[in-house]
């Protein structure tokens, strides 16, 4: 059972997977299915509309190169305020799961 | 991939070369790749990728569109990235020159300079005219044209007040009139006082113009009747003598004695109709309602034509035929735009305005010429490095690219560098050429911001695109194969080039000499006088009560005691009394001859009456021919005499000696006064004059006219002292109102100034254009001399002598310059009309100035040939043909 993508969270997720090194589309989505064992229903069309706008935003920034196999391919990187806006979000991120956690896990929901 | 889903086709559609279709296409590539490695077929595989990359059509669409987007934002860049490479390139080609960049960039600082300067100035004195009117196409100005004699043909701008009046009130075709005019008169009291330039304008004048004040009001309709004594000052007057004081509405203005409150500021600037400077305005008085002397300032109605409003005016003067002038019963009224001068004529400013605009024009196009001529010279020697690069692959429209920009570099440089040239050369030239100009300074606003724009990109566009042209990748390529020397086949340009300046160069310098010769012309003129050494002083009294004749009687004694005041001031040599003062005033009365029926005419008018004493023709070195002149005895109640000019004695007696002669003066039934002496004839209007009559008597026998002046001859050992003299007369006489001192001869002043203006102008531009011009020949002569020394190696091995190379040389140098003479001039034949109502004397077409012109322009030719022509001389066969 595949789980649909948060609205607002594929940004981070691209952003966290590229700041591991530049990579190209297909590796983006690779990398993300290996992470989630193929538990996120990601579609790759809505992936590349991510790197697109990001890129307008000044978050990724592309650059063409050849990947192992010689296939001529392009490249994202994560850019100064790419990683900024990754590091906000992550922390943003993190203290509303383990808020949402934390009330979910109550033992004494009563008290 | 016929198998793929239409989407994704269209996706993969989305234009010729677009990277997004690549990487989709790799992404989609890798995909099936990785799911046939978990085991499923081709087929499966494409369609579970497809599936995998959307689900919806929805999902695609949006895709599709921020691909789009993305897209051309990325080529958008892209292409702006090469530009600014280019940009980059071309600078730095620029800065490891800097010397060649320095010169280039300063060339056309100056030459756009100077057109931005002819800019602001034909931008104000011939586009917008003076600041502050309304709608200013829509005003025209009354002259009153005569036809016959004493004026010949003549158009003047001067109209009486009744004529006026009649237009007021019977004139069709305007939405109203107004009057002014604008003359010297004395500020203050005393010897403190100044001669300001004061307009007086009546209460339709302001509206009329539709201009606003800065503080309190201009005059209205209103105040005539109420006959009101009011002033409104100029914004400078108000700063320079009330200190900008805010309170200074109802403080009091004293103009020639009479006292004028203040009732307002004009605007900074504000010149009334025309653009000379105004320090104040007064309200119209009932005296000036008698005058024969205003400007008449009309407003049209929307669709009237300047001819309709010409024959709306005649039409209304002839309903009042009684307000025809004695003088003029036969003058018509006729009207024009703005601009032109009291006589008809376009005024000076504008005369020279469009002059400033041909000569920079002129100036902008020799400096673009030796640009252009420089680039090629630089690409020639470059043409082997720009030949590599079109062969590495760079595309010639990439190397042209290259070209084009550094032009544009260039171009934009000088750009930005002439708006500081103009600020330095505008106030300059508006002070040295535009001496009576109100008008403010035109500061960089959007209009000359403008100009400049444009034309620093058409420069850009001459001097980087025609050069990056001549550049064809023929010759690139072809400069691999043969080395540079191919290029210098490519110089029928650059002489074009530099017979184009030397053409220019002609133009300019005949504007000079023709001025020059005017001016010698000027100076050898012999005005019957020393107007040039003549100062003359003038007091004006309170005014006096009484008959004509006691007032007069009463003027000449004061004068006559100042008169011996001023003989005892050291630095004057001596003085003399004159009713009547040449460039000033001229009289006439009633003059018969016995024996003839009427006086004959002479083309100069007259005959001129002046009343003087017995210095007068010493004081001012007008020569006596025979005879004698006036003695002390020669006054009131003595024996009437007379002295005539030699014209008239010659018109009137051309067979008998004029001192045995008699003329009737005043009245007919008058008894004759004898002539007693012959004195030479003088100038009495300005430069341009012909012979008229003129006669004298001494003073004290002149009757109907008054108005007297002290003529002074400085001492040549001791200094005069105007204000020493001024203060010597205050206390000889200390019931003097307000003094006046001044050089007679700077009345000339105003026919003086066109010639003077055109030799600086010209003169100036005409060297400037000649330096230019023969660097500029310089140049393509060593040019050609470096580029055929292999030639002219073969020449000499050949047999050719060291002279006979340097002829060629110094022959082709002459034969370019011959060509840009003949052009020049011929062009000047066709221009001539241009300056020749300015010049004095002198034909457009002068000879003596053609010739001169195109002699030095052909020495400098030479010159300019000389030292290329050395150098060829010096060429060794051995030498150029071993460098081969």
């Amino acid at each position: 059972m595949a789980l649909p993508v948060v609205k607002g969270t594929l940004d981070v997720l691209v952003l966290k997977a590229l700041s591991w090194q530049p990579m190209h589309g297909f590796e983006v989505t690779a990398w993300l299915e290996a992470r989630s064992g193929k538990r996120l229903a990601l579609e790759d069309a809505a992936l590349y509309q991510a790197l697109y706008r990001m890129e307008k935003k000044g978050l990724v920034a592309a650059e063409w190169g050849v990947t192992e196999h010689n296939r001529r391919a392009r490249y994202y990187k994560v850019t100064r305020a790419g990683a900024a806006h990754l590091h906000q979000q992550m922390t943003d991120w993190l203290e509303y799961a383990d808020t949402v956690t934390a009330i979910l896990t109550d033992p004494h929901p009563a008290r | 991939m016929p198998f793929l889903r239409p989407g994704i086709r269209k996706l993969l559609r989305l234009g010729d070369g677009r990277e997004v279709d690549d990487e989709i296409a790799l992404h989609l590539e890798l995909r099936i790749e990785s799911l046939m490695r978990e085991g499923l077929t081709r087929d499966e595989a494409t369609a579970e990728a497809t599936r995998l990359f959307a689900q919806s059509d929805a999902s695609l669409r949006a895709l599709h569109a921020t691909a789009h987007a993305r897209d051309d934002r990325m080529r958008l860049h892209n292409r702006w990235e090469s530009v600014q490479q280019d940009l980059r390139y071309a600078a730095r080609r620029l800065l490891r020159e800097p010397a060649v960049t320095l010169f280039m960039v300063l060339t056309l600082a100056l030459g756009i300079g100077a057109n931005v300067t002819a800019f602001s100035l034909i931008d104000r004195i011939l586009l917008r005219g003076p600041e502050y009117v309304v709608d200013r196409d829509a005003l025209s100005r009354l002259y009153l044209h005569v036809e016959g004699p004493p004026f010949g043909s003549q158009t003047m701008g001067w109209i009486s007040h009744p004529v006026y009046d009649a237009l007021r009130r019977d004139m069709r075709g305007v939405l109203g009139l107004g009057v002014y005019r604008v003359d010297d008169q004395m500020i203050g009291a005393g010897a403190a006082a100044k001669p300001q330039r004061i307009g007086t304008a009546d209460g339709s004048f302001f509206p009329l113009l539709g201009a606003k004040s800065l503080i309190g009001r201009f005059f209205v309709p209103s105040d005539e009747s109420e006959n009101a004594t009011i002033a409104v000052l100029s914004e400078a007057t108000w700063r320079n003598d009330f200190g900008a004081d805010p309170a200074v509405l109802g403080k009091s203005y004293t103009v020639d004695d009479k006292v004028y409150t203040i009732v307002g500021v004009a605007p900074a600037g504000f010149t009334g109709a025309a653009l000379d400077r105004v320090d104040a305005w007064k309200l119209i008085g009932s005296d000036g309602k008698k005058s024969q002397n205003w400007n008449v300032i009309v407003r049209r109605k929307p669709g009237v034509s300047v001819a309709t409003v010409s024959i709306a005016a005649e039409a209304a003067r002839r309903l009042s035929p009684e307000v025809a002038p004695k003088w003029a019963p036969k003058g018509t009224l006729l009207a024009t735009p703005m601009g032109y001068d009291d006589a008809g004529n376009p005024s000076l400013e504008s005369v020279l305005a469009r002059w400033l605009g041909v000569i920079s024009l002129i100036i902008l196009v020799i400096t673009c010429a030796n640009l252009v001529n420089l680039q090629l010279a630089r690409l020639a020697r470059r043409n082997q490095e720009l030949g590599i690069r079109v062969a590495l692959g760079a595309g010639r429209a990439r190397v042209l690219r290259l070209l084009v920009f550094e032009g544009v570099l260039v171009a934009i440089a000088g750009g930005v560098g002439s708006l500081f040239v103009a600020r330095i050369t505008e106030p300059l030239i508006r002070s040295v050429l535009f001496v009576n100009a109100g008008f403010e300074a035109s500061v960089v606003d959007g209009r000359v911001l403008l100009a400049v724009g444009t034309i620093t990109l058409l420069t850009a566009l001459v001097v980087g695109v025609i050069p990056a042209l001549r550049m064809g990748s023929d010759s690139l390529t072809a400069s691999l194969k043969n080395g540079a020397r191919v290029a210098g086949g490519r110089s029928q340009m650059r002489h074009a080039l530099t017979v184009v300046q030397a053409a220019l160069s002609v133009v300019l310098l005949v504007g000079a000499g023709l001025f020059l010769r005017s001016m010698a012309h000027v100076r050898a003129l012999d005005l019957g006088m020393d107007a040039e050494r003549v100062v003359v002083a003038e007091a004006r009294f309170p005014k006096a009560t009484g008959t004509f004749e006691e007032r007069s009687a009463l003027e000449r004694s004061r004068y006559r005691q100042l008169l011996d005041a001023v003989r005892q001031e050291p630095g004057v040599e001596r003085a003399a009394l004159t009713v009547g003062l040449p460039f000033y005033s001229s009289f006439g009365v009633g003059l018969w001859v016995p024996g003839m029926d009427s006086i004959p005419q002479l083309p100069g008018g007259g005959p001129y009456i002046t009343a003087v004493n017995g210095d007068y023709f010493a004081t001012m070195g007008t020569k006596l021919q025979r005879g004698r002149v006036f003695t002390d005895q020669d006054r009131e109640g003595s024996e009437p005499v007379v002295i005539v000019g030699a014209a008239m004695a010659k018109l009137l007696w051309p067979s008998a000696d004029a001192l045995t002669k008699c003329i009737t003066l005043y009245a007919r039934t008058a008894p004759c006064v004898r002539v007693v002496g012959i004195v030479a004839d003088i100038h009495r209007n300005g430069l341009r004059e012909e012979a008229s009559l003129q006669y004298y008597v001494p003073i004290g026998q002149e009757k109907s006219f008054s108005g007297m002046s002290i003529v002074i001859q400085p001492s040549e050992q001791t200094a005069l002292s105007w204000s020493a003299l001024k203060a010597r007369m205050m206390r000889a006489d200390p019931g003097i109102v307000a003094l006046d001192v001044k050089v007679l001869g700077n009345a000339l002043a105003g026919e003086l100034r066109p010639l003077r203006l055109g030799m600086i102008t010209f003169g100036l531009s005409a060297v400037l254009a000649l330096v230019v011009a023969a660097l500029g020949l310089y140049s393509v002569m060593a040019y050609m001399v470096a580029w055929r020394t292999h030639e002219i190696g073969v020449r000499m091995a050949l047999g050719a002598t060291e002279g006979s190379v340097a002829r060629l040389v110094v022959g082709n140098s002459a034969a370019l310059a011959g060509i840009g003479i003949v052009i020049g001039l011929v062009a000047c034949l066709l221009g001539r009309r241009l300056i020749e109502a300015q010049l004095f004397e002198v034909s457009g077409a002068d000879p003596v100035v053609f010739a001169g012109v195109a002699g030095s322009v052909l020495l400098v030719a030479l010159l300019a040939g000389w030292l290329p022509a050395r150098r060829a001389a010096r060429i060794r066969p051995t030498e150029a043909l071993r460098a081969e």
